[in-house]
C-alpha cells in the first residue's frame, strides 16, 4: 500500500474544523490556489467554484444539503442560496429544539454541531449571487 | 497578459467560454489546482453525481469522462408508481446531455472490458483504451441467480424489476392483468439490498392500487429477513391498518425455489405460496465489474469488506482498500451506508471532493459526513420518509449515524407525499442537471 497517496490528509482540514464561523471564514479557504489570473477568475461561468471564495469545509457539510435544495442551494422550490448566515443559523436552531420525526428539516438540523451549522451556513449564504 | 487577450478576443468572437473549455481542456483556463485524468465508470446516481462535481468543486484542469453504455438513465427511484400507473418509465428518463454541455465531461457510450491496475488504463467495449490517474467505479448491483424451475416462456414472467427498465414494464402488465380474487408475492432479499424501503413500498403502492383499480386483491411480502428492514413504524402501520385486508407479511422466509408453471414460491420454514404474479427480487452482490474483473476488488480488506460480494472502501476518498487509484462508489460498495440513489450522491460528493484533493496535493477532509433520506409513498396520496445523517468515526474508520440517528417520520401524510415530488426533483436535478 506504499502507492496510496492518502497518507498526509488532514493537515489543512485540521486546523478548520473545530473553529466557529467568525474565524472559520477566514481561514478554511484551503483549496490549493494556481494563483489564477483575475481576470480569468471574473471570467469564469458561474458554475464553477473558484479559489477565492471556497469555504472547503463548509462546502462539503453543505453538499448535504443539494440533493433536496439544489446544488448549491439554488433550487427552484426550496432554494436557499443567498439566504443570510444569520437567518439559516437561527432557523436550523429553531428546528433543533422540534421532533425530529415531525419533519425531515428537524432530524438533519439535529445532526450538525453549532460550528458545523455555522460553516454551513456560511457557504450557503454566499451562493446565489 | 497573452492569456487574457486571446481569452478576451475569444469571447469577442462569441464563442461561448464554456464551449471552448469542454473542447480544448486548457488547463490553466479555470483558476482551481488540481489537474489529471479521472474515469468514471457507470452512470447511475453515484456515477453522474462524480461525474459533475468533479468539474464543478474541481475545474476545467480535470479531464473527466464518464463511460456509460445506455443513452439515458431511468431512475429506480419512483418506478414503484410505474407499476400502478402514476408514472411513466419516459417519465423517469435522465439524459447526460447536461453533463457535458454544462460541466464539460466527456460522455463515452460503452461498457468497460478490462482494468489494467498497473499501467492505470481501463479498455472499452469500443476498443478504446483510455488511461487514468483515478478510476471511480460505480457499476450498481447484480444479482445471484433464482433457485428458479420451469419452461423459459414461464420463467421469463418471473421478474425482479429492481432495475428500472424492460422488467418494470413486465410487471406492470402482469399487475394490470389481476383480478380481486388474485394474488401478487413479492420477495424480499436477504440485507445488504438496494433500497432498504423499497420493497414494502413496492407492496404497499401495489396493494393501493389493487383496492382502488381491482376492487381489492391479495399481497404477500415473503422476506428473508427476521423483520422489516426500514421504517418499522410506518410499514407496520400500513401492513395492519391502511391495507390490512390485503398485505400479508411473512418475515424469515427463505426462497428455496420457485416454480413458474405451478406460480408457486418454497420458503424453508413458511411453506409453499401460491400467486398470479411472482416478484422475485434476488440476492445481491455488486456489478460484476466489482466481482469479476480479477482485481480482487469485492475481497478487500479493511473495516467496510464483505468477502466476495461487493468493494471495501476507505469512506475518506471511497478508494478501494484492495486496489490503489481505483475508486468504488454506491451500490457496488460495502459500507456502514445503505445502498440507495439519495445516498450515492451524498457519497459521490465525499470521494469527489477526495479525488480533488488527491490530485492537486491537498489534504483530505478527515472527517466527512453524508446523510441518507428516502420519501416513501404508502398510497397514492400519502407518504412516509426514512432519514439519517452519517459522521466518519476515526475510529472504527466507518460512517456512522449521528444526531437522532435512523429515523422515520411520525406518519404517512399528504405533506410528506407534497415534499416527496420535491425531494426527487431536486435530487435528480443535483444528480443529472
Amino acid at each position: 500500500m506504499a502507492t496510496r497517496s492518502t497518507g498526509s490528509r488532514s493537515a489543512r482540514y485540521a486546523a478548520v474544523t473545530p473553529l466557529l464561523l467568525a474565524i472559520a471564514v477566514s481561514s478554511c479557504r484551503d483549496f490549493p490556489t494556481g494563483a489564477p489570473d483575475e481576470t480569468i477568475v471574473v471570467a469564469a461561468p458561474p458554475q464553477f467554484a473558484t479559489t477565492t471564495d471556497v469555504n472547503l469545509a463548509g462546502r462539503a457539510l453543505a453538499a448535504n444539503c443539494f440533493q433536496c435544495h439544489g446544488t448549491n442551494g439554488e433550487a427552484g422550490e426550496l432554494k436557499i442560496a443567498g439566504e443570510s448566515a444569520s437567518g439559516i443559523i437561527s432557523e436550523l436552531n429553531e428546528m433543533r429544539g422540534k421532533n425530529p420525526r415531525d419533519n425531515i428539516m428537524n432530524l438533519h438540523a439535529l445532526a450538525y454541531t453549532p460550528a458545523e451549522i455555522a460553516l454551513i451556513a456560511d457557504y450557503i449564504s454566499r451562493q446565489g449571487r | 497578459m497573452q492569456r487574457r487577450n486571446f481569452l478576451q478576443a475569444l469571447g469577442a468572437t462569441g464563442l461561448g467560454l464554456t464551449a471552448f473549455r469542454s473542447a480544448l481542456a486548457l488547463p490553466t483556463s479555470l483558476p482551481v489546482g488540481a489537474t489529471g485524468r479521472v474515469l468514471v465508470v457507470g452512470g447511475g446516481m453515484g456515477g453522474t453525481t462524480v461525474a459533475k462535481f468533479l468539474r464543478l468543486w474541481g475545474g476545467a484542469g480535470l479531464d473527466v469522462t464518464l463511460v456509460e453504455p445506455n443513452a439515458t438513465y431511468v431512475s429506480n427511484i419512483f418506478s414503484n408508481m410505474v407499476l400502478t400507473g402514476e408514472r411513466t418509465l419516459t417519465q423517469l428518463g435522465f439524459s447526460y446531455s447536461t453533463l457535458s454541455s454544462k460541466y464539460g465531461v466527456k460522455v463515452v457510450r460503452a461498457s468497460v472490458n478490462a482494468i489494467d491496475p498497473v499501467g492505470r488504463t481501463a479498455t472499452l467495449s469500443n476498443g478504446v483504451r483510455l488511461s487514468y490517474d483515478r478510476l471511480v467505479l460505480s457499476p450498481g448491483i447484480d444479482f445471484e441467480p433464482l433457485p428458479l424451475a420451469g419452461t423459459t416462456a414461464n420463467k421469463a414472467k418471473i421478474v425482479h424489476a429492481w432495475k428500472a427498465g424492460p422488467q418494470t414494464t413486465s410487471l406492470k402488465t402482469q399487475i394490470e392483468s389481476m383480478s380481486k380474487a388474485d394474488t401478487f408475492i413479492m420477495t424480499v432479499p436477504p440485507k445488504p439490498y438496494r433500497c432498504p424501503p423499497g420493497p414494502y413500498e413496492r407492496a404497499c403502492v401495489v396493494a393501493d392500487y389493487l383496492k382502488r383499480v381491482k376492487g381489492g386483491g391479495k399481497v404477500i411480502i415473503l422476506d428473508a429477513n427476521p423483520g422489516l428492514q426500514a421504517e418499522p413504524l410506518n410499514f407496520g402501520r400500513a401492513f395492519s391498518v391502511t391495507h390490512k385486508d390485503i398485505i400479508t407479511y411473512v418475515p424469515n422466509a427463505v426462497i428455496t425455489g420457485i416454480d413458474a408453471d405451478a406460480m408457486t414460491v418454497t420458503t424453508n420454514s413458511a411453506g409453499t405460496f401460491k400467486g398470479k404474479v411472482i416478484n422475485a427480487i434476488p440476492t445481491h452482490k455488486a456489478g460484476a465489474l466489482i466481482t469479476d474483473s480479477g482485481l480482487g476488488l469485492a475481497n478487500a480488506p479493511g473495516p467496510n469488506g464483505v468477502a466476495g460480494k461487493f468493494a471495501g472502501v476507505d469512506v475518506l476518498t471511497y478508494e478501494s482498500t484492495a486496489v490503489p487509484f481505483v475508486h468504488v462508489l454506491g451500490d457496488a460498495s460495502a459500507t456502514t451506508q445503505p445502498k440507495a440513489g439519495h445516498i450515492a450522491n451524498a457519497e459521490a460528493k465525499v470521494c469527489a471532493a477526495a479525488i480533488i484533493q488527491l490530485l492537486s496535493g491537498g489534504a483530505v477532509n478527515p472527517t466527512p459526513m453524508t446523510n441518507s433520506s428516502c420519501f416513501t409513498p404508502i398510497t397514492k396520496t400519502t407518504a412516509s420518509w426514512l432519514s439519517v445523517v452519517f459522521r466518519y468515526d476515526p475510529v472504527t474508520r466507518t460512517m456512522v449515524p449521528t444526531g437522532n440517528g435512523v429515523t422515520e417520520s411520525l406518519a404517512a401524510t399528504s405533506e410528506n407525499y407534497e415534499d416527496m415530488l420535491k425531494w426527487f426533483t431536486n435530487l435528480m436535478s443535483d444528480t443529472f442537471r
